[in-house]
Order: structure tokens, then C-alpha cells, then sequence
């Protein structure tokens, strides 16, 4: 009896969601889901489309060249420096070394730097320094900051490249060799940003969501950029960069943020930022939306605390004003600030329809219906990007993609809009425990 | 009263009516002599003679001479200090009232001098055993022994009263001492830790930092300076100058420590080979024989002080149950010398009257028994199992075997041509220098002899003869 209602009921809801998109006029069909239509398909399908159309023949085309570059590392054979700055990260750097040591490419050496660490930290790095798992291993007694201890790192690295990852990572066999080719493919790369995956996918739903999230928002959202010479950010978690250029700025600034800092620090010098999507390392993300949500807050905050503050010069004409670094800076204030308050606005704008209840119930059910296939088509790109590395279990989480536009749409905006909100007001940043209180103090002081 | 002597080295005029000089060459002549007071060494003009007096006391065997207190006479206070460690039981003035230190010392000494005079045998009772020799001066005394630390000793630590009776501490004395308290003869109480040299077992050891890449000692460190305003790590001397520290990255000078800059380690660099590193290499250095060993090959010991225990007390008294010899006892029926001599004079007899047969008498000697005891130490009692596993399989439930002390054992081997002894005994010392070189790691020679027994035996000449031909 309930569940012939229930089957009455959506047949009824079905049949008059199609009897309103059967009646929508264009004009109304604009004005109900003009946040796809004008941004979100623009900005996420239509470049997805470019990769299919221009990334992957170019990347077929351009075999030749790299296969030369890959003559000319192996000719040269560099010294890699990998650092790896980090607090309580003992226990994950065995896993770490070990993937370093099955790497293709051997020449390296393996910089840790413990930043100040409470735990075992240094009883296991000092055990891996002894068993030459770990290169150099140097032990801050007093925690600095996640910028000063890669700086630390810095100062003792030997080799002409740096790779900088997080001590919670690892890396595919082949990935220093990949990450390292687009420097000899073009001598005008001054870093390169590897892959970031999540090596943690199925512990929880919120890994699954990031995991899809990403792939888009990494292997191709960031491909997309690079390709079009405007990548702002090479994550901290995974990215090469050439050592003459470092030791020019004297490494990395103040944080948090300090990865997007630095790529916006090279970019100015003038040297390109590539992604190179082939180059993977395996990272752990957060389990819990709780501690996703913080980790979050103080990643969207940088936003403004760099883009909008630090280096708003790119955005004003100056001597050394350079297009690409402008349209860079302008594309992430663009489609993370301001598309976020549209979104407030669009929200506005459902409220004061909502004496149509049903109409509004409609536009919910559609907007969700496009987002969940926008995904569908972003996440089948990502898969398509991927070519060899993709696995049986990048494919098991298509089933996931119907939560995608709730875990983007709704919880990752509403803590961007929170975080936004009280970097520019509050600048809620300098209270950050992420770096050391005095450091704080003085970041604060000198509006760094 | 008891007597006081005054050991000399050479016939001395003696200064001193109420004691009775005796010269370093007739201190035997005393082992008989009752009413033992102390004895007195001359140590004003001569330390290191009478040091060696000391020694020569303590080395006798007679418990009578050897346990008997021993006092120093010497000319002030400051020389009371300098002899505290050299092992004697006290000090006598030469300047003093002689007739009141005299009196004083004797009834200091007294319960030494009583629990002595009460020992079975005291004058004619050879104490040879090294291990219960130490268990008696110990339980004589009846007071905690104490470690003194000291430059003067190789092992870094002495036993003050027990160095003369050891002749020298290295570390098979801690050996002997971890044996004695395994036994639950003594009690030891924490005193410190120790390492040790691996090879010579000295206690002065040089503690070194090295490169871990080259191993040179050429090293120097350097402070790391984090400047917190731009995050600008480097070393100390890339911050200086002049006499400011400035950051290279933003050019500002660094001025209060903790305030705009702080310094989070040490990096050491080497001269020889440029590594900069952290953790140096750490080595050490024997001062003694200059053998370099890493810190985990050094050996480690806790050093203690010791008392004796009721079972000590006991042992000390009635003689000290030779662990192997109990411990064999319990696998193989071992008969008592007496009844031991009484089965070979049966045995002799019987071979005499009827002439049907061949007998023999086997003879085995342990030497280093001893130094088992202080190579293994708690681990003797095991090995000892083992050894006693050993004879059992070869000896026949019909042999009958005695011991004379821990490391003779006698056997009579009824029915056995000496041929067929000799083949036996034989077999027993492969089987036991097999088990030695496996464990121990060095080949012992197991002395044995074996003899028909007739009417010419004579038990207790073959014995004298066979314990001279191997004295060890």
C-alpha cells in the first residue's frame, strides 16, 4: 500500500518536472540556471572539451621532443634533491623512502627536515639516516614553520633540481624521471607541478569525494591551465623546481599558502609553470569532513591572503606587468572569489522565488541533474587523461559521482565563502597554528 | 690478649714492644698460631712495600694469615687518606698512644677475629678456591664492600679490601663477583654504570665525534638561524657582518633572539670531506690498548656494592658446595672418598683372590674449571647440566665414581681392561672438548690417566701423582 504511493508519488513528480522543462522558455531556462550556463559549463566542460582536442593529440605529437628530452636528462644525469619538510610525519617516511628507492631514476638524494616534532620523528629518521634510506636528515629542535624547514632543506641540497613533497606521500616509479623531462623540453620552465592523488581513496566518503575532486580540480583542471601558460599553484605536495631559480628568491616565504607563493614568485622572474599530469605522487587526505573542512579553510584563505594582498601587483600595470601572470591572477580571483559570491547571489535569488516552492523544488532537481553530469564528464576526462595510470579503482568511483555536486556545491563553497570571508575581515591566517606563534607575530606585524 | 704481629720484609729492630715481627718468608709459620689480633705494616717509608706485604697476607691459603685484619702504621693523617683504598682494615699511628690505638683496633677487630677463630679447620684448612676465598674475606668482615672509583685501577672501580686477594681487578673479578651474587651468596646494591673496553676491559675510554662519511675528527659545528619575518633559514656565519647578524634574504638585521629570529640546531661540518651533518659518528678509544669501538661493541656493566647473605654467611663457614661437582653429583651417583676408597680396597682384594678379571682406575682433571666459573657466570649452572649430561652418557651405572675436590674426579671401572678405560675416558674428553670449544670458543686440555687396578695400587700415591703432573 506505502509503496504504491511512494511509486505514485514520483511518478506524479516525474511527470510534472517533465511537463516544466517541456513549457521552459529560453529566457526562462536562462533565467533559472544562468550560473551553468554562463560559468560552470564554460569554465569546467568547455575546457575539459580543449584537453580531448588539443592536450592529448599535442601530447601525442610532441613524443619526438620528448623522447629527446628524455636523451638529454639521461645524458646529463642531474642530482635531484628531494625535500621534505614536516612535524610528526616519522611514521609515513619509510613508505616514502621506500618509494624514492624504486624510482627510475636514481640519482637523488632524500633532504628530511623535522620541524620541531613531539613524537618519534627522529628516532625513526636518525634509524632510516643510518640505514642510507635517508641522505640528510636534520633535526630543528625549535619548530619554525613549514617554510623555514623546507628552507632548511634547501640550504644543505646539492642537486641542480629541487622536488618538494609532502612527508605523507609517495610516488610512482617513474614519477621523479616525469616531473623533471618538461625542464628539457623547454629551458624556460622554472617549476613543474607533479600529479596529486589520493593514495587513501577508499577509507572513507569523504576520500572518495576528494579523490574525484582531484581529478578534476588537479590532473585536468590544472592541466587546462598549464596548457594555456596561466598555472598559478604547484602543490606543496608534489612539485620540481629548478635550484638556481630558489636560491634566487631564497627559497620559500611565510605561510600558509607558501606553495602558491612561491609559483607566483616564479612566475614573475618570468619562467613558465607547467603541470605534468604523468608525474604522480600519492598523497593521504583527510578522513573526516571535519578535518577536511579545516584543512580547506586555511588552503582558501591564502587566496586572499596571496592573490589579493601580497601580489596584487600583477594585477596593476607596472614595469614588470606580464599578461600571463595578470590573467593567471585574475582567472583564480575570478573563479574562486567572485564566482563564490554569485553563488550567494543565485542562492538570494531561489529565496525570493520560493513562494513558487515547486518551481524552485524544479530548478533544484535540474541544476542537480546538470552538475551531476558536468562531473560525470570532468571525472570521464580525468580518466581519460590518466591513460596508463588509470586503475579499476578510478573506475569504481563513477558510482560516487551523484554526490559530487553536494560535496562541491554545497560543502566546499560554504567553507570557502566562511574562510574568504574571514581572511578579509579578520585575517584569521595570522592566527593560524600552522606556523609557530612568534612567526605569526611577526608575519602579522610586517602585513606580510 | 691477642697477639699482634708486625710483618716485615727483612729482619727489622721493632719499635713496638706488644708486637712480635714476623719476616714475609715465615708468615706461614703462623697459620698454626691462636689468638690472632691484626696484623701491622710498616707504611711510612715504604708504600709499596707494604703494599705488597698486604698482598702476600691476603694470598696465603690458610685462613688463619689470610683473613686475619691487617692494619697500616703510618706517621700522619694525610697518609690515612692515600691508604684507604690500598685494602687494609684500618691504620695504626705511629705518633699515637700505642697501648689505647692497640687495645682499640683489637676490639674493633674482635667479631672479625671470633667469626675467624670459629672456622672448622682454621689452621690447617687450605682455602685454594679464588671464588670462596673472596666469599669468606667478604663475609668476614661483615659490612658492605663498596666500590671505590679511581684512576689507579684499569677497570675504573676496586674493591679496596678485596684487590690484594684478586692481585689484580680486571674484569674477570666483576665476573667473579656476578658469579657469587648469581649464587645468591651475595647481594649486590647499584652503585653506577660503566663501559668497558671489548678488548681490554679498561675503564678510560675516549669518547669521540666523527664524520659518518669519512670518519674524520675534523669537525666543526655551526648554529642555524631561522629569521621569522621571511622564513630565511642558513647557518650563522652566511647571517654575519661585520659584527651584525643580517639576513641575507631581506637584508634586515637580526636583533633579539627569539623575537625576530631564533636558532633551531647544530649543523656540523667536516673539514676533510665537506659532509655537513647532524648526527656525528661516535667512536671510542681505549686509552689502554687503543682499540677504536663503536659504542654498541663497548661492554657495559653496572657496578655495585655487595653484602653477603644468609647462604653466603652460611658457605662461608661450612664450605662452598662445588657447583660442578653438585651439579654432577645429581646425574652420576658420586660416593664419598672414604667409601670410594673402601669399594677400591674391595676391589683390589678381590682381583688379588681370584685373578678372573681386569679393573681399572681412571683419573680426569678439570683445569679450568675456574675460569668457566667466571667466563660464564650465570650461565655456569647450564653449562655445567651439560657437562654432567656428558659423563652420564659414558659412564656405566656400574663405574663408581668419587670427587676429590670440583675438578678431580676418580673413577673405578669394574670389569675393564685399562685398554677399554683408556677407549672410555677418551670419548668422555671429546665429548667434553667438543661441548668447551663449541661454547667457549677455546680448547682445553682435559688431563686424564688411567690404571689397572692390582694388588701394587696405591690410591693415594696415583692421586698425589697425577695432581702434580697437572697442576694448573
Amino acid at each position: 500500500m506505502f509503496l504504491e504511493s511512494l511509486i505514485y508519488s514520483i511518478d506524479n513528480y516525474i511527470y510534472g518536472l517533465v511537463y516544466f522543462v517541456r513549457h521552459l522558455k529560453l529566457e526562462e531556462f536562462f533565467y533559472y540556471f544562468w550560473p551553468f550556463l554562463v560559468f560552470d559549463l564554460v569554465r569546467y566542460i568547455l575546457l575539459d572539451v580543449l584537453v580531448l582536442l588539443v592536450y592529448l593529440p599535442r601530447k601525442f605529437l610532441n613524443r619526438v621532443k620528448l623522447a629527446q628530452a628524455r636523451r638529454d636528462f639521461y645524458r646529463e644525469m642531474p642530482l635531484v634533491s628531494v625535500l621534505v619538510p614536516g612535524k610528526n610525519e616519522g611514521k609515513h617516511i619509510l613508505r616514502l623512502a621506500e618509494s624514492l628507492q624504486s624510482q627510475t631514476y636514481k640519482k637523488f638524494e632524500l633532504i628530511i627536515v623535522d620541524d620541531g616534532s613531539d613524537d618519534d620523528t627522529e628516532v625513526i629518521c636518525r634509524k632510516l639516516e643510518r640505514q642510507k634510506k635517508i641522505d640528510k636528515f636534520i633535526r630543528n629542535e625549535v619548530r619554525g614553520g613549514k617554510a623555514a624547514a623546507a628552507n632548511t632543506a634547501l640550504c644543505y641540497a646539492q642537486g641542480k633540481y629541487i622536488v618538494h613533497l609532502d612527508a605523507d606521500s609517495h610516488l610512482a616509479d617513474d614519477t621523479l624521471e616525469l616531473i623533471l623531462l618538461p625542464f628539457y623540453m623547454d629551458e624556460k620552465v622554472g617549476a613543474v607541478g607533479g600529479d596529486v592523488r589520493v593514495a587513501n581513496i577508499f577509507d572513507s566518503m569523504a576520500t572518495c569525494l576528494q579523490c574525484i575532486e582531484y581529478a578534476k580540480s588537479i590532473s585536468v583542471g590544472r592541466t587546462i591551465s598549464s596548457m594555456f601558460g596561466v598555472l598559478r599553484i604547484i602543490s606543496g605536495a608534489h612539485g620540481a623546481f629548478r635550484k638556481d631559480i630558489l636560491q634566487r628568491i631564497h627559497g620559500w616565504d611565510v605561510g600558509p599558502g607558501l606553495d602558491g607563493d612561491i609559483t607566483l614568485k616564479i612566475r614573475k622572474l618570468g619562467f613558465k609553470i607547467v603541470h605534468e599530469p604523468q608525474a604522480i605522487c600519492y598523497t593521504n587526505t583527510p578522513v573526516k569532513f571535519s578535518k577536511l573542512a579545516k584543512q580547506r579553510f586555511r588552503w582558501d584563505r591564502s587566496m586572499v591572503r596571496f592573490r589579493m594582498r601580497k601580489h596584487l601587483d600583477i594585477l596593476l600595470p607596472s614595469k614588470g606587468f606580464k599578461p600571463l601572470n595578470f590573467i593567471s591572477s585574475l582567472d583564480n580571483i575570478f573563479f574562486n572569489f567572485i564566482l563564490n559570491i554569485k553563488w550567494w547571489v543565485y542562492i538570494t535569488q531561489l529565496i525570493l522565488m520560493s513562494t513558487d516552492s515547486e518551481t524552485v523544488m524544479f530548478i533544484f532537481v535540474i541544476n542537480y541533474l546538470l552538475y551531476f553530469l558536468a562531473n560525470l564528464f570532468e571525472y570521464a576526462t580525468a580518466c581519460l587523461l590518466y591513460a596508463k595510470t588509470l586503475r579499476l579503482k578510478h573506475l569504481f568511483l563513477f558510482i560516487y559521482i551523484p554526490l559530487a555536486p553536494l560535496y562541491t556545491g554545497f560543502f566546499l563553497r560554504a567553507v570557502r565563502s566562511y574562510a574568504y570571508m574571514m581572511e578579509l575581515f579578520f585575517k584569521v591566517s595570522y592566527n593560524d597554528a600552522w606556523n609557530p606563534w612568534k612567526v605569526s607575530k611577526v608575519a602579522k606585524k610586517e602585513g606580510l | 690478649m691477642r697477639s699482634t704481629y708486625l710483618l716485615t720484609a727483612q729482619e727489622n729492630q721493632v719499635e713496638y714492644e706488644f708486637l712480635t715481627a714476623v719476616r714475609a718468608d715465615k708468615i706461614s709459620e703462623l697459620s698454626e698460631n691462636s689468638s690472632f689480633g691484626f696484623w701491622v705494616i710498616d707504611a711510612r717509608s715504604d708504600i709499596k712495600q707494604a703494599q705488597e706485604l698486604l698482598l702476600l697476607v691476603r694470598q696465603q691459603f690458610v685462613p688463619n694469615v689470610y683473613l686475619r685484619p691487617v692494619v697500616f702504621l703510618i706517621s700522619s693523617d694525610t697518609m690515612a687518606s692515600s691508604v684507604e683504598s690500598m685494602g687494609c682494615d684500618g691504620v695504626f699511628y705511629a705518633n699515637g698512644n700505642n697501648e689505647a690505638q692497640r687495645t682499640e683496633l683489637i676490639s674493633k677487630f674482635e667479631l672479625v677475629n671470633q667469626w675467624v677463630d670459629k672456622l672448622p679447620d682454621v689452621f690447617k684448612v687450605s682455602d685454594t678456591d679464588l671464588i670462596f676465598r673472596v666469599l669468606r674475606l667478604i663475609v668476614s668482615r661483615n659490612s658492605e664492600i663498596v666500590p671505590i672509583m679511581t684512576a689507579q685501577s684499569l677497570s675504573g672501580f676496586i674493591y679496596p679490601l678485596l684487590e690484594p686477594i684478586a692481585k689484580q681487578s680486571d674484569s674477570s673479578f666483576f665476573h667473579l663477583l656476578d658469579f657469587l651474587e648469581a649464587q645468591h651468596l651475595i647481594s649486590g646494591r647499584f652503585i653506577s654504570h660503566c663501559y668497558f673496553c671489548c678488548q681490554c676491559h679498561s675503564a678510560f675510554l675516549n669518547f669521540k665525534e666523527a664524520c659518518p662519511q669519512c670518519k674524520s675528527e675534523n669537525i666543526e659545528s655551526d648554529e642555524l638561524i631561522h629569521h621569522f619575518k621571511c622564513a630565511y633559514v642558513a647557518e650563522k656565519s652566511t647571517y654575519q657582518q661585520g659584527g651584525l647578524l643580517v639576513c641575507p634574504k631581506c637584508d634586515k638585521e637580526l636583533k633579539h633572539i627569539g623575537v625576530d629570529y631564533d636558532k633551531p640546531s647544530l649543523i656540523n661540518h667536516c673539514n676533510q670531506c665537506g659532509l655537513s651533518f647532524q648526527e656525528a659518528h661516535v667512536t671510542t678509544e681505549c686509552f689502554n690498548c687503543h682499540t677504536h669501538t663503536e659504542p654498541e661493541g663497548q661492554v657495559s656493566r653496572n657496578i655495585k656494592a655487595y653484602t653477603a647473605t644468609a647462604i653466603g654467611k652460611n658457605a662461608a663457614i661450612f664450605g662452598l658446595d662445588a657447583l660442578f661437582t653438585k651439579i654432577i653429583s645429581s646425574k652420576v651417583s658420586f660416593f664419598p672418598e672414604d667409601q670410594f676408597q673402601k669399594f677400591l680396597d674391595i676391589e683390589i682384594e678381590r682381583i688379588k683372590r681370584y685373578k678372573l678379571s681386569e679393573s681399572s682406575l681412571g683419573f680426569i682433571k678439570f683445569i679450568d674449571i675456574e675460569k668457566i666459573y667466571l667466563q660464564q657466570g650465570e650461565r655456569a649452572e647450564q653449562f655445567f647440566e651439560e657437562l654432567s649430561t656428558i659423563f652420564k652418557s659414558i659412564l656405566r651405572i656400574s663405574d663408581i665414581v668419587t670427587a676429590k675436590n670440583q675438578s678431580v674426579f676418580i673413577i673405578i671401572m669394574t670389569e675393564t681392561s685399562t685398554a677399554n678405560a683408556k677407549v672410555a675416558l677418551e670419548r668422555l674428553i671429546q665429548g667434553l672438548s667438543v661441548l668447551l670449544d663449541e661454547n667457549l670458543n677455546y680448547t682445553s686440555t682435559i688431563p686424564f690417566i688411567t690404571e689397572s687396578i692390582n694388588s701394587e695400587t696405591d690410591f693415594e700415591m696415583l692421586l698425589e701423582k697425577f695432581i702434580s703432573n697437572n697442576v694448573s
